[in-house]
């Protein structure tokens, strides 16, 4: 899976549009979906090398969103990310169990947005940490 | 006038008056009775006789003639006995008559003689008579005076001793009128102490040194599912109910219980509710006035409505944080977009605007970490969401927000990590969140021109992080109080420096939720060096 493509999965319009930004201005591709049934069809449809993927959406919230990718064989190979603004106790711990490679606290700093991005999608899938 | 008495008998005391104005009579009567040993005076006259008396002269018998030549006998007779009242008095009288004898009747006369005497030892004899029943007389009235004086005295005892029964008799009942009082106080108190246990929200169990249950107030059955008359008296192992806190019970009885005793929280399921309910159980020893044990206290705190507010709070804060950082992510990359001139470069005017509108952005996304984070670090159960982090990691990204603030305050701001490749088990993002905090702590408090060195080094066994400032410092006794939440030492301090006075606290939160503490020296005026340790842990895969 070599795509350079990111999938950003946020009901939250503005985070989709300044995430965007961010990572087009260095030179990605970006997908974006509003909820969890979006991302789902966009992975399928995109193949991106990397998602990353809110929590807290209407709908299937992020964690189902996660266990669905997961459960896919087509797609259970992509790293996701967990991008969050709340506040989860244990959601670090949560995510990893899940098969999550990373989980970001929102507001993120847009310089370790890109260099996470940069890690799973110039070198061609590391291991997760 | 003559007074005679006789030396050839034994003198008598009694002092013997005739009057009578026939001298003969009156010297014979005088002789015979002076002859017997008596004491005598002889007047003629009547006037003779009372100046006597009034001179102050006293006779026990007095012969009166009822014929005188200066008044009439009996004149003087009722002069005398009106006068001088139990002065004996003998009649004499050369013409006896029935009046005269109803007269010495009247009078209360002890002797009525007719003259002429014609036996002088008769005389004698009457006159033995009247001063035997004269002294006879007068021992009586003497021994009636003093059964008189000793009845008044027993009277007075009597009556003293009746004041002092009277007094007693008031003094005892008072005495049972206010102990009376005291056990109706008592009583009063008493019940107001049960029913104060018996309404109380809080369960009180009290065992005594033999573990015999003395004490279990409806809230305590209630918790515990067992009646009160049943356990009460019986040992607390003995009892059926809720196993779960019973043996608690039990098992905080088993320590080493001192004044403060211990405390736990427990969850359990509630028969009646069938939800869970939480409690805190704080057991202590406790001990009489004398300082003798006499039992074990348990107090049972119903905190599932607290529990429940926590639980709520949590949630709150968690749905509050979405909401703040969502626009504060945006922010943050539409401006480091347009600073970075990815869309172009930017007007070189607009560039410390946007570097202003980066760091602020920044400055917001922190505030909110400090409130939010402290309400979720309060939490009881709170744990860090910790892994295996490069120990190199927990810098990045932490200093460039103060670049500006330390430019403008001309402060050398200098970062030493020395980390190499140590790792910590650590949650990184809450770690960046207390390095930040105590550095804008350093920056906030270190005047102009000041310097601030940031430090990362490992040793062997552990990674140690300091941040060193040539700040206002702290005097040595305030410097506990400084990790409590919303603490600016000085007052004015607040006005003059700002913020919310929770950083200290969000940061020592987060340290000691990671087991550790952050370790303060400092001195006024000289500035102040904050350190945290955290242990290394093996690399990961």
């Amino acid at each position: 899976m070599s795509s350079k493509k990111t999938l950003i999965v946020d009901d939250e319009k503005l985070i989709l549009i300044s995430t965007r930004i961010v990572l087009e201005s260095v030179g990605y591709e970006v997908v974006t979906a509003a909820s969890g049934e979006e991302a789902l069809i966009a992975a399928r449809a995109a193949q991106p090398g990397l998602i990353l993927l809110d929590i807290m959406m209407p709908g299937i919230d992020g964690w189902e969103t996660l266990s669905r990718l997961k459960e896919d064989p087509e797609l259970k190979e992509i790293p996701v990310i967990i991008f969050t603004a709340r506040e989860h106790s244990r959601g670090r711990q949560l995510a990893r169990e899940m098969g999550a490679v990373d989980y970001f606290q929102k507001p993120f700093e847009p310089d370790e947005l890109i260099e996470i991005v940069d890690e799973y999608l110039v070198t061609e899938n590391v291991p997760a940490s | 006038m003559s007074i005679s008495a006789s030396t050839r008998t034994a003198a008598r005391e009694e002092l013997l008056l005739i009057v009578d104005n026939e001298r003969g009579v009156r010297e014979l009567i005088g002789c015979t009775l002076a002859e017997a040993g008596y004491q005598t005076l002889t007047l003629g006259s009547g006037a003779q006789a009372l100046r006597h008396l009034e001179e102050g002269a006293r006779f026990d018998l007095i012969f009166v003639d009822l014929l005188l030549k200066d008044m009439r006998g009996d004149e003087l007779i009722r002069a005398v006995a009106s006068r001088y009242p139990g002065t004996d008095i003998a009649i004499m009288t050369a013409n006896p008559s029935y009046e005269t004898a109803r007269f010495a009747v009247e009078c209360r006369a002890c002797g009525y003689f007719e003259k002429p005497f014609e036996d002088m030892s008769l005389l004698l004899e009457r006159v033995e008579v009247i001063l035997a029943t004269r002294r006879k007389t007068r021992e009586a009235d003497k021994r009636v005076l003093e059964l008189e004086e000793l009845h008044r005295e027993l009277a007075e005892q009597n009556a003293v001793l009746n004041r002092k029964v009277r007094v007693t008799q008031r003094n005892l009942k008072e005495q049972i009128h206010s102990q009376q009082k005291s056990r109706e106080i008592f009583y009063t108190d008493l019940s107001r102490v049960m029913a104060i246990l018996d309404n109380m929200a809080d369960g009180i169990v009290f065992t005594d040194t033999m573990g015999k249950i003395i004490l279990m107030n409806p809230a305590a059955a209630k918790v515990l599912e067992s009646p009160t008359f049943v356990a009460l008296g019986k040992p607390l192992t003995t009892i059926l109910g809720n196993t779960e806190l019973l043996s608690l019970l039990l098992a905080q009885r088993a320590l080493p219980l001192g004044k403060d005793g211990v405390q736990v929280e427990v969850s359990t399921s509630s028969k009646e509710l069938g939800e869970e309910a939480h409690y805190d159980i704080l057991t202590n020893a406790v001990t009489d006035f004398q300082g003798k044990d006499c039992g074990v206290l348990s107090v049972i705190r119903d905190v599932s409505p607290r529990k429940k507010t926590e639980r709520l709070k949590n949630q709150f804060l968690s749905i509050v944080a979405h909401e703040l950082r969502t626009p504060v992510t945006a922010i943050k990359a539409f401006a480091t977009v347009l600073h970075r001139g990815y869309r172009g470069a930017p007007p070189p005017e607009h560039l410390p605007i946007l570097a202003d509108m980066l760091s602020q952005s920044d400055r917001l996304g922190h505030e909110i970490d400090k409130v939010i984070c402290l309400g979720r670090l309060d939490a009881a159960d709170f744990a860090p969401d910790a892994q295996v982090v490069p120990a190199s990691k927990l810098l990045k990204q932490v200093m460039p927000p103060f670049a500006a603030e330390a430019k403008e305050k001309k402060l050398s701001l200098s970062v030493t990590d020395e980390a190499g490749d140590a790792t910590v088990n650590a949650d990184l993002v809450d770690i960046r969140r207390a390095i930040r905090a105590l550095i804008e702590n350093a920056v906030k408090f270190t005047p102009e021109g000041g310097e601030i060195e940031v430090r990362l080094v490992a040793n062997d066994d552990e990674v140690i992080f300091e941040v060193h400032d040539t700040g206002i410092g702290i005097p040595g006794n305030r410097q506990g109080m400084i990790f409590e939440k919303f603490i600016q030492l000085e007052n004015p301090l607040t006005r003059q420096y700002g913020g919310s006075g929770l950083g200290l606290s969000f940061a020592a939160a987060i340290i000691e939720s990671h087991g550790s503490k952050i370790s303060v020296e400092s001195a006024p005026e000289e500035g102040s060096t904050f350190r945290f340790r955290l242990p290394r842990s093996e690399s990961a895969t």
